[in-house]
């Protein structure tokens, strides 16, 4: 088989694998519809859940504990989160031979990935399989192709609403210049994001940071075929070691989750550091918990609880708009609820 | 002598499995239907194949990408296996009716 670097095509094992992954999401509607129903029945009025999200949990627990919708609905969630990384991960090596051409050709470009062989991953990030994917982003030397190209290609963004890429182009339109010269994208990942951008501001210097070499290796090749001459970096947000005023748009997309309060500071004072004056701030993340009634908080904090988010909570709680005006950015506003995009300007 | 009804030793009772091992029981069954799902699949391949071409290579197999008509009768036929056992789960003895 021929392959490209983007959208390959799978061997049968692998693709009627993937397929019956997107089939358990399609056919559970009428389970979460069992189980909302029985909510409704049992909780006519949300708003007297506990305040407190782990007695929240608790209450919910109990309130459907003889529900065999929710049990299926708890198991079919449990088999996805085990088991989507490395369902994802086989239907890779059933290909890898076919792909090789592809990677080869994409060794060679503008593009290029600068590795630290001495970063010390932080606390919150070491060890961690954020979304439960198996060996997290950097056990699986190809976790940048299997996650970008198997796992959100195939399976999130076929029944993603609106387009899982739409969705990136649109907020990478947000930001308020119609050009840039050099754009900052934090947390890159495997450059989907990324991506957006260079289609968005094409005559701009593209710079990408991330903790894990494997994901970034895929957004190097990307850029490779796509003949851009992005610099990705390996380096964490916090503390990114380019210049001051060294950018005049610095973003992230739907990374901020996955940090705790603490180094998210760190990111958005990074950013104002970095960015020259007059410079943009966009970042967007999940929807913010006080956006939700207590009901929905239980739905979004048990999805993170089991879904490998263990900074989802934290994160979902803080002002985004309020951290960005003490790091010192002005004309700050956030608005929508996924993604929850905040922008703002170091002053000139 | 004993007032046990003989009977009784055509189905007698006993736990097989613990609580713990429950969750692990629905973790197989959850594989089983990937592994159905899967088995299906290629079965269909299979069929659409031997229609098209009038043999069966394993590399014709492998490589085979479905068009349109092929991802509707594979997505129909999945559906039912899936609702099916999704059904079992529930208690409805693989009717995903009731």
């Amino acid at each position: 088989m021929n392959q490209h670097i983007n959208a390959p095509e799978l061997r049968q094992r692998g693709r009627a694998s993937v397929d019956f992954l997107v089939q358990m999401l399609k056919s559970s509607g009428p389970i979460f519809a069992e189980v909302n129903s029985t909510i409704a029945a049992k909780l006519p009025d949300p708003s007297v859940l506990p305040d407190d999200i782990e007695e929240r949990h608790e209450a919910m627990e109990e309130l459907l504990s003889g529900s065999d919708a929710f049990a299926t609905q708890k198991l079919l969630g449990d088999w996805h989160g085990r088991m989507h990384g490395k369902v994802a991960a086989e239907a890779f090596d059933e290909i890898a031979n076919d792909l090789v051409p592809a990677m080869e050709a994409t060794s060679k470009g503008p593009a290029t990935l600068e590795l630290d062989p001495d970063i010390e991953f932080p606390d919150y990030y070491d060890g961690v399989n954020f979304h439960r994917t198996s060996g997290g982003w950097t056990e699986n030397a190809n976790q940048g192709f299997i996650h970008g190209e198997i796992i959100h290609r195939k399976m999130i963004g076929v029944t993603f609403p609106g387009g899982i890429f739409q969705q990136r182009q649109n907020v990478a339109a947000m930001a308020p210049r119609d050009d840039y010269a050099n754009i900052l994208d934090m947390g890159c990942s495997s450059g989907h994001f990324t991506f957006a951008l260079a289609k968005t501001y094409p005559d701009a210097q593209i710079t990408g940071i991330d903790y894990a070499a494997e994901m970034m290796e895929h957004a190097w090749r990307t850029a490779n075929a796509n003949g851009w001459n992005w610099k990705l970096y390996q380096r964490g947000a916090e503390a990114t070691g380019f210049d001051d005023a060294s950018f005049d748009l610095v973003t992230s997309y739907i990374v901020l989750h996955e940090m705790p309060e603490h180094a998210i500071r760190d990111m958005f004072a990074e950013a104002f550091r970095v960015l020259e004056p007059g410079g943009d701030l966009l970042m967007s993340d999940v929807t913010r918990y006080k956006d939700l009634d207590k009901l929905s908080v239980w739905k979004a904090d048990r999805g993170a609880k089991f879904g490998g988010e263990p900074h989802w909570r934290e994160s979902a709680q803080l002002d985004f708009a309020e951290i960005a005006r003490e790091a010192g950015f002005v004309d700050v506003k956030a608005e929508g609820q996924y993604p929850h995009v905040v922008q703002g300007r170091k002053p000139a | 002598m004993t007032n046990t009804d003989p009977k009784s030793f055509n189905l007698p009772d006993g736990r097989i499995l613990s609580e713990a091992q429950i969750d692990n029981l629905g973790r197989a069954l959850v594989t089983l239907m990937r592994e159905v799902v899967v088995l299906n699949d290629r079965v269909q391949v299979m069929e659409t194949l031997l229609d098209q071409q009038g043999v069966v290579a394993s590399e014709a197999i492998d490589t085979f990408q479905p068009d349109e008509a092929y991802k509707a009768a594979s997505e129909a036929a999945m559906s039912k296996i899936v609702s099916s056992v999704m059904a079992s789960l529930q208690g409805a003895d693989g009717d995903p009716s009731q």
